[in-house]
């Protein structure tokens, strides 16, 4: 591992849209016990059959995005997940909304139906909830009864 | 008295040393320990407060009883120099930041409690806590003060509750009372320190959890609990929560698993983890030891003083 040298995207998460290739493929660097893998490893285990060089552009590309980082080992990248699984889904609905509203040309409309949208999607937890509590109520109610 | 000054200060400097090094400590244990607090609500919410507030009383304790005496038993000359004067200065002022940060809260919450009191009047007669019905504006529920506490209760709590579940509500209070949330929370405003924040917030869910459970003694309970965590958190907060007060619906975004674990509430979940001694055995060992080795820990922490200061 002599003379790494650390090499950081300057992308970061806001770029964030992922294809099902990249998908898999980040999904293949969290399942690594290591956390980290370079392109030859990805290929020869074959849990992934393509080009070496399509894995290799694959992988540069998540790099470009910030979602793996990367360091030099002789004349490869050993790659390494930027951040958990987890997280992926709140930066892929940041970098969603941030796309949106950037593409949106009035400034006050998108603020106001993300929260309608969020209002709605609370809204119908909260019915969700409810219907939990009726049912359990009614259980409970049943089961009073029977004895 | 120039010497117990010195020693004050050089203990003072010892004290901020060693609270920076055990809180930078208890902030890498909780990143690889978080996945470990999966048990008992009552049990998670102590050890995580236990853990949080770790280097303000080991610091504390390390000073208090090896510092300063090996200080005032072993220092001769008077060699303090620029070190002492910065490290003592240093948490002096960490110190005072954390006092002002309290007082400035307090100044806040008494502000805005005392307008929502005003007017207010007793709902429930003969209760072990005075229970007001609070003017509009005041959150659903709120347990207000630490040494004469009060449980607030806002007009739209009442009327959208029906009796049931306002009376498991307050008891949902009264848990955070006996847990003396609002101390502990007060305690946490002083004693600030990067990077503690998620166990801070970790510590608040687990002390939800467990009022919960406290509130909570069979199943209608439970259920009557939910319905009204549901039907609370639809209010619309017109003010933010004053500092050193517990609301029952404090972090709206942890309804939706309060409401389940409520939902799947039984009988041996109910259990309230009673506090486990298994930490004496390891107490009645390490007294007899230090008391035996007192002295050589004296000189131990001296030296330590000195390598620290200089």
């Amino acid at each position: 591992m002599n003379g790494m040298n650390h090499v950081a995207s300057e992308a970061g998460p806001d770029r964030v849209r992922l294809g099902p290739l990249e998908r898999k493929i980040l999904e293949e660097v969290w399942s690594r016990k290591s956390k980290s893998l370079t392109v030859r490893e990805l290929v020869e285990d074959g849990k992934i059959p393509l080009a070496y060089t399509t894995v290799m552009t694959t992988l540069d590309r998540l790099f470009k995005k910030g979602l793996l980082d990367r360091v030099e080992e002789g004349r490869a990248f050993r790659y390494s997940a930027q951040c958990a699984p987890a997280e992926i889904s709140r930066l892929v609905a940041v970098a969603g909304m941030r796309r949106w509203l950037e593409s949106s040309s009035s400034s006050s409309l998108p603020l106001s139906c993300f929260v309608d949208a969020i209002s709605a999607h609370d809204a119908s937890l909260l019915d969700e909830l409810r219907v939990l509590v009726e049912r359990k109520r009614l259980e409970l109610k049943k089961r009073k009864e029977k004895q | 008295m120039l010497f117990a000054f010195r020693g004050f200060m050089v203990a003072l400097g010892f004290f901020g040393v060693v609270y920076c090094l055990l809180s930078v400590l208890v902030v890498g244990v909780w990143r690889c320990a978080r996945p470990l607090c999966r048990n008992s609500a009552v049990a998670a919410a102590r050890l995580l407060f236990g853990l949080r507030i770790f280097p303000l009383v080991g610091s504390a304790f390390i000073t208090l009883a090896f510092a300063l005496p090996a200080f005032f038993l072993l220092e001769g000359g008077m060699d303090e120099d620029i070190g002492t004067l910065l490290f003592s200065a240093g948490t002096l002022l960490l110190l005072a930041a954390g006092f002002v940060r309290i007082l400035s809260a307090q100044k806040g919450a008494l502000h805005v409690v005392a307008a929502w009191l005003k007017g207010a009047h007793a709902l429930e007669a003969g209760a072990a806590v005075p229970i007001l019905r609070a003017n509009h504006g005041a959150p659903p529920l709120l347990l207000y003060g630490i040494s004469t506490p009060q449980v607030l209760v806002s007009e739209a709590a009442v009327s959208l509750l029906s009796p049931e579940e306002l009376r498991v509500a307050v008891r949902h209070e009264m848990g955070h009372l006996r847990s003396r949330d609002n101390l502990k929370k007060l305690i946490l405003y002083g004693a600030p320190f990067p990077g503690m924040g998620s166990l801070e917030r970790a510590w608040q869910e687990a002390a939800e959890f467990a009022a919960d459970e406290a509130a909570v003694t069979n199943s209608a309970d439970a259920v009557d609990l939910a319905a009204a965590l549901i039907k609370l958190c639809e209010l619309v907060p017109v003010q933010a929560q004053p500092a050193f007060t517990t609301g029952l619906v404090d972090i709206t975004a942890l309804i939706d698993v309060r409401v389940r674990r409520l939902l799947a509430w039984n009988e041996n979940s109910s259990r309230f983890v009673r506090l486990r001694w298994w930490f004496l055995p390891a107490v009645l060992v390490t007294l007899p030891y230090t008391a035996v080795h007192y002295s050589h820990a004296l000189m131990f922490t001296h030296q330590l003083t000195e390598w620290f200061i200089h």
